[in-house]
């Protein structure tokens, strides 16, 4: 895609769009405020324009809700013929946590900073959503030998700590909400790499990693991040992160997509 | 324009007439881009700072403003569509552009002049669901998160329209040249 742009000048024209300062004149603009204000003061507001502002409330507070919610939907169409759908699979689920609720500042633009190929997602079938992480079957790898979360979530404790008395029990169960949050984080991410724009990508897994150090998704995370920095062009760090991958998670499920990543040249 | 981002004092909500006074022009640029005839702008505008008026206790202050504003000018523009969509001659005048602030050369005037009328022109191939998408990603540079959060879009819906916007947006520029030796 962004040859075709380049080769068009578009960005030289976006540009110069984006340049534009015009606006109402002086006049026009006091004209205005009085006229908003005026309006403003009226006990009745004129027909249709609640509409437009519920739906803007609507928008504001329930887009993190809805963006979760469709996360699920939206990974099954990220990977499209990829090993990557595996992953999105994985971290796919429930979970309300988006990473824009908690990021500090917004991520650089879609586009324009974004020399990533044109997504080559099409629109996939959806996937059967088996959810691996319930699931009693994926040979957990032996990672994360420290124990439970001691350390209560950064967030104001909603529930009572689950009981302690977990021995070396397997995974826990998904109402556990960091794991939702961590899954509805990765799963942002995980659309984002299917959309070709590694910049929110790797502002999402910054944004996990500083939420969940030691979460239960890191090896996914792992793996994100080595697809992220290949699709933003940094080819050595992206190698670099495979490698220290295949090290530190010997025996990953995820070895075969992220061996296929060290094989690649660069984003393809 | 830095207004939208720094939050590091924790916010108190904005008072209107700051909104107004920090933003009226990204909204008036912002309808207009969406398709609104210049001739309406003004009144396009007014509605939409009433409507932040009104909806101003629901801002968070956290999030940046822009997107939320862009947002609230979405539906007013299509609001406006609607109603004038019998009397039809959307871009009867000088859509593209209001005044350019001064620039010292006239031919780069001129070139900037025909840029804005250039991206005016292909923006209006698009459908206003796309093309607000399109504004927000690739104009006003906001990220897909931001964008889903202000039209209350899911993250995957915002990327595919950004897609086939940007590819009807190409596609509209090419042909506009072709025809019109344009820039």
């Amino acid at each position: 895609m962004s040859d075709r742009r380049d080769e068009l000048g578009l960005d030289a024209l976006l540009a110069a769009e984006r340049a534009a300062d015009d606006g109402p004149d002086p006049a026009v603009s006091e004209r205005l405020y009085a006229r908003v204000l005026a309006t403003a003061a009226l006990p009745t507001p004129p027909p249709g324009l609640e509409a437009a502002a519920e739906a803007t409330t609507a928008a504001t507070s329930g887009s993190a809700a809805a963006g979760a919610a469709t996360a699920g939907a939206g990974v099954a169409a990220v990977g499209a013929g990829k090993l990557w759908l595996v992953i999105s699979l994985l971290v796919a689920g429930g979970g309300v946590a988006t990473w824009q609720a908690t990021r500090p500042t917004p991520a650089a633009a879609v586009a324009a900073a974004d020399p990533a190929p044109a997504p080559q997602t099409v629109p996939a079938p959806t996937v059967p959503a088996v959810d691996p992480l319930v699931a009693p079957e994926p040979p957990a790898p032996p990672i994360q030998p420290e124990p439970p979360r001691a350390e209560p979530p950064v967030r104001p404790a909603r529930r009572p700590p689950p009981r302690r008395v977990a021995p070396p029990v397997p995974r826990t169960p998904r109402t556990d909400p960091d794991l939702a949050a961590e899954r509805a984080l990765l799963a942002q991410v995980a659309v984002a790499l299917g959309a070709g724009d590694s910049a929110v990508a790797l502002t999402g897994l910054r944004d996990h990693a500083r939420r969940f150090p030691k979460g239960r998704l890191t090896e996914e995370r792992a793996v994100f991040q080595v697809r992220a920095l290949q699709l933003a062009g940094r080819t050595a760090e992206a190698r670099a992160a495979a490698e220290r991958f295949l090290r530190r998670y010997p025996k990953s499920m995820h070895r075969p997509t992220v061996q296929a990543a060290l094989t690649e040249k660069s984003a393809p | 324009m830095g207004v939208m981002h720094a939050s590091p004092a924790p916010a108190e909500p904005p008072d209107l007439h700051q909104i107004y006074a920090a933003h009226v022009g990204h909204v008036w640029r912002t309808l207009r881009r969406l398709g609104v005839a210049a001739r309406d702008l003004e009144d396009a505008t007014h509605e939409v700072f009433v409507v932040v008026h009104r909806r101003l206790p629901d801002f968070d202050p956290e999030r940046p403003i822009k997107p939320w504003l862009t947002g609230i000018a979405w539906r007013v523009a299509a609001d406006e569509r609607r109603r004038a969509r019998h009397h039809r001659e959307r871009l009867g005048d000088d859509v593209g552009l209001g005044e350019p602030a001064a620039q010292p050369d006239p031919e780069q005037l001129l070139a900037a002049r025909q840029a804005r009328d250039l991206v005016a022109q292909a923006l209006d191939t698009l459908d206003l669901d796309r093309r607000v998408v399109f504004v927000m990603a690739d104009i006003d540079q906001a990220s897909g998160p931001e964008i889903a959060a202000a039209l209350g879009l899911p993250l995957n819906t915002v990327y595919s329209r950004l897609r086939v916007a940007r590819e009807r947006f190409a596609a509209a520029v090419r042909r506009i040249r072709l025809t019109e030796g344009a820039p």
